[in-house]
């Protein structure tokens, strides 16, 4: 995927960002909705966790997803806030979690399970974070996070961004005290890396997924999902009948029933039957289909568990990007990126 | 009162020193017990990856978390076997080492075909192997994952048989029989060998199956179970039933030609 250069979009990224222009904003810039939901998905707000906790879970989520670019900047933050080296180790090997405080080992563990999703964690899960003393709000929050970071991993490695590796070689010099002791502590409303929080209105349920939103119970991290599924379901590069079946074929394969119906309700307005969706999950494919639609549907369920060697998958995208052209192909990426986040976070509605 | 005083910070200063002295030793202790600890972790680790070319994922971390058992469960698995076929006789005039060679090569390109369309190598068995899909996750396509990857090791095999040809060895045909039930999946064994695996009738059913490839004389076949499930794209034709040992009904199967994306689904 070539990188896309639009100056207005590069100073507005700039301005968030503290002046850095990271080059997963400058790959998914072609697509409006696809760069805005990335930007947003990275400093979605949180009124519950600390920055510690989000970065915490933003590693281990980009650990269990294989993004090797969300990784890095996350290692990153992670030691601006005073993470130590081994600490960060002792979280990446998971074989010592054993040792860890019951409520981190607990963050952990659900962060992971949620991002490996096999399979996806339920009522139990959010019960046993009770257990050791994370707050409903807390847990609606981790799962928002996994969601949104997993939204930047597939992203990103199914454009395969390369790594911001002069960022990760200068991250030594830039610990500072109040940073440090600012993650660890409670405050009103944070986002990762302290950026300023998207201007998303407050959510009224209407769109498609709305339940799911209305889920989040009040998170202010719900606004952003709104946004973002708002304007993914409004684009005219993808179609709204391609996007809902691509939700469906990711709903499917993760078993999720909620989600599956609402691609269902959303199709049904497209004029595409619930039997004719039955056929193409049951074989991945339909007379139905348009050709684009012929070659995302079965390339969709590839997204669901991002392989332990990128390149996998990576390989795997490469003909649809030349045969969908760049932008499609793009739209394709954001579409099954916030399908996995979707359908990862309806386990709050079970 | 200054002679006291300077005995006084001789003391002190004494027992600063000792302090420091005993700082040191500390500090070195920590050290020492760090590299054991790291050694240790490093040892772990290279035997939690060992592992997992054993055994899924999944069942190892939680072995590593310290779970002493995996709980076994009843799932929906389709399975293959796959044989090669004439290779003792080959493998007789061929020294060990080209053959274990040659065995590898072939056990390499079929894993690869089977990654490809969500499947796991389970078991190696001489010459032969058994591979699933559908048992670490859910999988609503596993029986056209399995076929697909059936038809992927056919063109491997071709591939890999050009390569042999080309190093003056001979030519390795295989045999592949598909089934799909209801199993117990789960890690199994002794103390001193365990592995993830399943059982049930419909593993038996699967290796029966790959035995009938020779008496039908094709090498992709299914059992009606696997064809109901099958699109119209796969090209299938009907093989006459066959009694096979511990079933009462004679098994129908199916031999799989091709896969032709422009038929309809």
């Amino acid at each position: 995927m070539p990188a896309f250069d639009d100056p207005a979009w590069e100073a507005e990224v700039r301005g968030v960002m503290g002046g850095m222009m990271p080059s997963s904003l400058k790959y998914a810039a072609s697509s409006p909705w696809v760069r805005r939901a990335y930007l947003d998905a990275a400093r979605a707000p949180m009124s519950s966790l600390a920055p510690s906790e989000m970065e915490l879970a933003g590693l281990v989520t980009s650990q269990e997803n294989a993004c090797r670019y969300c990784y890095g900047s996350a290692r990153v933050r992670m030691k601006m806030i005073g993470f130590t080296d081994e600490m960060i180790d002792r979280i990446e090997r998971n074989v010592q979690l054993v040792e860890a405080e019951p409520r981190e080992r607990e963050l952990v563990q659900f962060c992971r399970d949620l991002a490996r999703s096999k399979p996806r964690p339920s009522r139990a899960a959010r019960e046993k974070m009770r257990e050791v003393g994370f707050t409903a709000r807390q847990t609606v929050e981790l799962a928002l996070m996994v969601a949104m970071v997993g939204l930047c991993n597939r992203i990103s490695t199914l454009i395969a961004v390369p790594p911001e590796l002069e960022m990760e070689a200068q991250s030594k010099g830039m610990k500072g005290l109040w940073n440090k002791l600012s993650a660890w502590l409670p405050s009103k409303t944070q986002t990762r890396g302290g950026l300023a929080p998207p201007d998303c209105p407050p959510p009224n349920f209407k769109g498609p997924y709305g339940s799911l939103v209305r889920a989040l119970d009040g998170a202010p991290g719900g606004s952003v999902l709104e946004a973002t599924l708002n304007n993914a379901f409004a684009s005219e590069v993808l179609p709204r009948r391609t996007l809902s079946l691509i939700f469906a074929v990711i709903a499917h394969t993760l078993e999720c029933q909620l989600c599956e119906t609402g691609a269902a309700e959303l199709l049904e307005v497209e004029g595409f039957s619930r039997d004719e969706l039955a056929e193409v999950l049951q074989t991945l494919a339909s007379p139905r289909l348009t050709e684009m639609e012929a070659l995302l549907i079965p390339w969709a369920r590839d997204t669901v568990w991002m392989p332990e060697q990128p390149a996998r998958i990576q390989a795997r995208s490469r003909p649809l990007v030349d045969a969908l052209g760049p932008r499609v192909y793009l739209e394709a990426v954001g579409g099954a990126a916030l399908a996995n986040g979707c359908v990862r976070l309806t386990m709050l509605q079970v | 009162m200054t002679a006291a005083l300077v005995v006084a910070l001789v003391g002190a200063a004494g027992v600063l020193a000792g302090l420091v002295v005993y700082a040191q030793r500390l500090r070195a202790e920590v050290s020492r017990h760090r590299t054991a600890l790291a050694r240790s972790v490093e040892r772990l680790e290279h035997i939690e990856q060992s592992f997992k070319r054993f055994a899924p994922t999944d069942v190892v971390e939680q072995y590593a978390q310290g779970a002493g058992t995996s709980e076994p469960s009843h799932r929906k698995v389709t399975i293959m076997f796959a044989d090669l076929k004439g290779f003792t006789p080959l493998s007789e005039r061929i020294p060990p080492a080209a053959m274990v060679e040659m065995l590898n090569g072939y056990f390499r390109a079929m894993n690869g075909a089977l990654v490809a369309h969500h499947g796991h190598l389970s078991r190696l068995m001489g010459d032969g192997l058994m591979a699933l899909f559908g048992a670490l996750e859910h999988n609503p396509w596993q029986t056209a994952d399995a076929v697909k990857a059936a038809l992927a090791m056919r063109d491997a095999l071709a591939a890999y048989n050009r390569e042999l040809e080309g190093r003056g060895l001979g030519k390795l045909e295989f045999g592949v029989g598909i089934h799909t039930g209801d199993v117990v999946a789960g890690v199994m064994g002794s103390d001193r060998f365990m592995e993830f695996t399943v059982i049930g009738d419909p593993v038996n059913i699967a290796a029966r199956v790959e035995a009938l490839t020779r008496v039908h004389r094709v090498d992709i076949l299914v059992t009606e179970e696997v064809m109901k499930t099958l699109d119209p794209r796969f090209v299938t034709r009907a093989m006459p039933p066959v009694a096979v040992k511990g079933k009462a009904e004679p098994i129908a199967t199916f031999a799989i030609d091709s896969y032709d994306e422009r038929r309809k689904a």
